[in-house]
């Protein structure tokens, strides 16, 4: 629930007693924020503050975010325009920040934040069209705003592992092999797993870094890699493409 | 008599060719033709490549079809290699990169350029025989990304340059008229 692991002590509790022994536990109570956690599961408070989760709702970076929230990307990207502005303060991020934004979106400009009131602030871009005029983000179409996120979450975050909700979300399908070309490179330096039913998204992956996530015969949820499958090898083989093995329902053949 | 409208379309292999051609060459061809639409072909059904010629040839419009040279010895086995995967292609109208997109990057690289991230000036003239992993290791360790780098090798083009560095690219500009122009 908001990035945050929740589990609900309201069921299962002969499950957990055993790790808090006996500790007092009020419904709904967040585990891994509890002092008794923090003593014994340290090791794994400490992996899940290193995975990033992103679905990002573009409606919510568009509003002003107030100043004095985390300048970590939040789950939902509420708080883009304060992570942009930390970027903003260093020379050299802007730099890279811009040249990304550019190979994405070749049109932009420059990227500024701006402050309301000294209680929040929000961030515009200037594109080369009409480079004296700022847009701000409530002006910008949900693409842009998802992709200025998902460039963030993918190059401006310190989390080893990141996870993120159909990062093509809004976006314009000839877009679709750049983005994967920037997943694949932020890749090398941290674990990424981006879910999707996108097929012209899929078109672009590599078949080895699929893992279909299908069901089996009970119905319960199982993941296959289809790279594995001689089927689809054959079909590939067969001038056919691997979004049209997923349109078909034939990458779990 | 009205002057007939001129296309052109240009069929591109990658994310660096499409990236190199948007910022580079595609301003160039638009001084020749009032469109310039560009095309990956990477992951298209060859079946889906043929009706796109096929299209092209029905409405009259001009195409370049560019890939690297890969593993070919020469320019004209690469070309019969592509011809005989798609017969509707032209010869004439097959460009083969030496030996990859990204030595018509490092040929247009400027003095300042390579300076300031620490490579001889003399890189770019031996370009035309660079690898992926040669151009890769000039990557200075500042740069996070790639991406990024390559997109800072373009801000400071010169393509006068690249076309004396690059055998491979001089004959593309020149073959499409576009020598002259830059």
């Amino acid at each position: 629930m908001n990035g945050k692991v929740r589990i609900d002590s309201s069921e299962g509790e002969d499950e957990i007693e055993h790790i808090f022994d006996g500790y007092p536990m009020q419904k709904k109570t967040l585990l891994l924020e509890s002092p008794i956690a923090q003593l014994y599961l340290s090791p794994i408070i400490s992996s899940l503050s290193e995975i990033g989760i992103f679905d990002f709702d573009p409606k919510l970076p568009k509003k002003t975010a107030p100043i004095t929230g985390v300048t970590e990307l939040a789950s939902d990207g509420a708080n883009l325009a304060l992570v942009l502005n930390r970027i903003s303060t260093d020379g050299e991020s802007k730099r890279a920040f811009l040249n990304l934004m550019r190979y994405m979106l070749p049109f932009v400009h420059r990227m500024d934040v701006s402050k309301v009131a000294d209680k929040s602030m929000y961030f515009t871009l200037r594109e080369t069209y009409a480079r004296n005029f700022e847009l701000p983000a409530s002006l910008l179409s949900d693409g842009t705003v998802n992709i200025t996120a998902l460039i963030v979450a993918l190059y401006f975050e310190k989390n080893k592992l990141v996870v993120i909700e159909e990062p093509e979300r809004n976006v314009h399908p000839a877009l679709m092999s750049k983005t994967v070309e920037m997943m694949k490179e932020a890749a090398q330096k941290k674990q990424i797993i981006a879910t999707t039913h996108n097929p012209e998204l899929i078109r672009h992956v590599d078949l080895e870094d699929i893992l279909l996530v299908c069901r089996d015969e009970s119905g319960r949820s199982v993941v296959i890699r289809p790279a594995q499958s001689e089927d689809v090898q054959t079909f590939l083989e067969n001038d056919f493409q691997i979004s049209d093995l997923f349109v078909d329902n034939l990458l779990e053949v | 008599m009205a002057v007939p409208y001129k296309a052109i379309y240009l069929f591109l292999e990658g994310n660096d060719d499409i990236t190199f051609f948007h910022s580079i060459v595609k301003p160039l061809f638009e001084r020749l033709y009032d469109s310039v639409i560009s095309w990956p072909y990477r992951q298209r059904s060859r079946r889906h490549i043929q009706k796109f010629i096929k299209a092209i040839d029905a409405m009259g419009a001009d195409y370049v079809y560019v890939g690297d040279i890969d593993s070919f010895p020469c320019v004209t086995r690469k070309k019969e290699s592509l011809m005989s995967a798609q017969s509707r292609l032209r010869s004439e109208r097959i460009y083969v990169v030496k030996r990859e997109i990204e030595g018509w990057y490092i040929a247009g690289a400027s003095g300042r350029f390579l300076s300031a991230i620490g490579a001889p000036a003399e890189i770019g003239s031996a370009c035309e025989n660079r690898t992926k992993e040669q151009f890769n290791d000039l990557i200075p360790r500042r740069f996070q990304s790639r991406i990024d780098f390559m997109q800072e090798v373009l801000k400071d083009y010169d393509v006068k340059l690249a076309a004396d560095n690059n055998p491979s690219f001089r004959y593309f500009l020149e073959k499409n008229d576009l020598f002259e122009i830059i």
